[in-house]
């Protein structure tokens, strides 16, 4: 009996940790809102949520700072009067000091140095009346997401804002 | 068995009253098998309709749903109260009342899954991706301990799988996109890591069938590794980051410690212990070896693993090693004569030549197989 009482203990405290982790980003991290556009928010199989595509997705290394065997690009952003975050510049190393998105690289254009990014925050899992709304709403006008990051660029998201 | 019954009653090793003994006996065995296989699926029917109720009962518009879903904390505290309750009431009946061991045991793999929903559940709140390793790695921890609490074959070969899953996407999420990382080391890190863990003499001497399973997973592994390398047109990466070197570091502190802790150290041991240090050394080394060797080296492994299994399974007269073997001499035929044979032989003689070999083959491990029966029946 006291093994079966341990591994729900064990289950909770496990639950626990990880909602712990996930909720530090979201508590502790810088809160910036970021413009949003949606797609194909609806899937049979994993339930509703929302695509979402950004306007830091898109990189352009101009300053040819990105190395082709990098995987991810730390990308530095800079707010404006109505804390929407714009990107700033970019590294292939941690920056210090600065608001920075952790970026994986998904797809290479080497041709005219354009990357497409992805920060972990592309779902947005709601309800199935939200996800239709959220559908209508964000494919025609761009919407914004208010996110938070934490000092190692880890992003969450906290909400969508609709136009 | 009535078959062979009779058979002996003839050949004079039991008399009649032994035989009509031996086959009521046998009779009785039978039938309740069969009530046992039964009760079990009429369990696992019972089991899977409740946890789908479950489901539905969740999603269902009703207003206790409408309650339960109007806060995350709701649906999360749902989903581990139903959990726990599969495991606690699994536990009572299959090990404090022991009228009801089946059911038990069902509601007990229920709550594996119930409590693999919930991990879902909190990568839904939190916007994850489904192929995110840590949930699965999360549900793999959340699980594995049950297996061995309650010896339980089933959610430690589901333990298995969800650790396979979350080794791959960690990669993937790691983006190791080179065919080195995916063809080789992947396979190798999995393969190793599980004949690892089959061979802790504490695993292997309280949980054997948990090590049988392990090794057999670590070889099928190493044997696609190895399949793979035939194929090998050498790689473009040139050096190793120490977030791949540490892995294969302490697979090696691991089968040390095994053969060092191990009291028994049979001949096996010391050949499969070997076996992982040569796979390591092969690991780390490819990178810098020509094509030639590459697949020279992969092609003496594969017919070391499959002639050892062979002299296993005949030396210990273990079916398994030698049916394993058999697969994999199988496999090992038809990819080579896809290969080769597609090259230099026309359309149809291919398919001929193919198909006869395949069938010579065929009635050679039938005839092995009769001998083999024959011989444990003597």
């Amino acid at each position: 009996m006291k093994k079966v009482i341990y591994i729900i203990i064990l289950w909770a405290l496990m639950s626990i940790a990880f909602c712990i982790n996930q909720e530090s980003i979201k508590i502790l991290g810088t809160k910036v809102l970021l413009k949003t556009s949606a797609y194909d928010p609806r899937d049979i199989l994993r339930g509703d949520y929302a695509n979402l595509r950004f306007d830091i997705e898109t990189l352009y290394d101009n300053e040819n700072k990105i190395d082709k065997n990098d995987k991810y690009v730390y990308v530095i952003l800079e707010t404006d009067k109505d804390n929407i975050a714009h990107i700033k510049s970019y590294s292939n190393t941690k920056p210090k000091n600065e608001l920075f998105i952790k970026g994986k690289i998904y797809i290479k254009h080497f041709k005219d140095k354009k990357y497409t990014l992805r920060y972990g925050i592309e779902h947005y899992f709601v309800d199935t009346k939200t996800a239709k709304h959220l559908e209508k709403i964000l494919s025609s006008k761009n919407g914004l997401a208010r996110v938070a990051i934490d000092k190692s660029g880890r992003a969450k998201i906290i909400e969508i804002i609709e136009p | 068995m009535e078959k062979f019954l009779s058979k002996w009653l003839n050949e004079g090793l039991i008399n009649k009253n032994q035989y009509l003994d031996l086959l009521n006996d046998y009779k009785i065995q039978k039938e309740k098998t069969i009530k046992t296989a039964i009760n079990v699926t009429i369990y696992i029917i019972g089991a899977l309709l409740l946890g789908l109720g479950i489901i539905l009962f969740i999603s269902a518009n009703n207003w206790i749903l409408e309650f339960l879903n109007s806060h995350n904390i709701l649906k999360v505290l749902s989903m581990f109260f139903i959990s726990s309750i599969f495991l606690y009431g699994g536990y009572i009946l299959a090990y404090e009342k022991n009228k009801f061991q089946k059911l038990g045991n069902c509601l007990i793999f229920l709550s594996t899954l119930s409590i693999g929903g919930l991990i879902a559940l909190l990568g839904q709140i939190y916007n994850l991706r489904s192929d995110y390793f840590g949930l699965y790695f999360l549900w793999f921890l959340c699980i594995y301990p049950l297996a061995f609490i309650f010896k339980n074959m089933a959610i430690n070969i589901l333990s298995c799988v969800i650790f396979i899953f979350s080794t791959i996407f960690f990669f993937g999420a790691n983006d190791f996109q080179e065919g080195y990382i995916w063809g080789v080391y992947v396979p190798f890190i999995l393969g190793a890591l599980f004949y690892s863990v089959g061979n802790i003499p504490y695993i292997k001497n309280s949980f054997n069938d948990f090590s049988n399973i392990y090794k057999k997973i670590a070889l099928f592994a190493i044997f696609i590794l190895l399949i793979i390398q035939t194929f090998s047109s050498g790689y473009t990466v040139q050096s190793y980051p120490i977030s791949l070197i540490l892995p294969v570091f302490l697979l090696s502190l691991i089968n040390l410690s095994n053969y060092y802790f191990e009291k028994d150290k049979t001949p096996l041991l010391k050949l499969e212990t070997g076996f992982i240090f040569v796979l390591i050394g092969y690991i780390l080394t490819a990178l810098y070896m020509n094509v030639f060797l590459i697949k020279l080296i992969a092609n003496i492994l594969i017919i070391f693993i499959i002639s050892a299994q062979y002299y296993w399974g005949h030396k210990f007269e273990n079916e398994k090693y030698i049916s394993l073997a058999t697969k994999f001499l199988s496999i090992y035929l038809i990819v080579n004569y896809i290969r080769f044979g597609s090259q230099y032989l026309e359309g149809a003689s291919f398919f001929l030549i193919g198909g006869l070999i395949l069938t010579i083959i065929g009635i050679i491990l039938e005839k092995n197989k009769k001998q083999r029966r024959k011989g444990e029946i003597k």
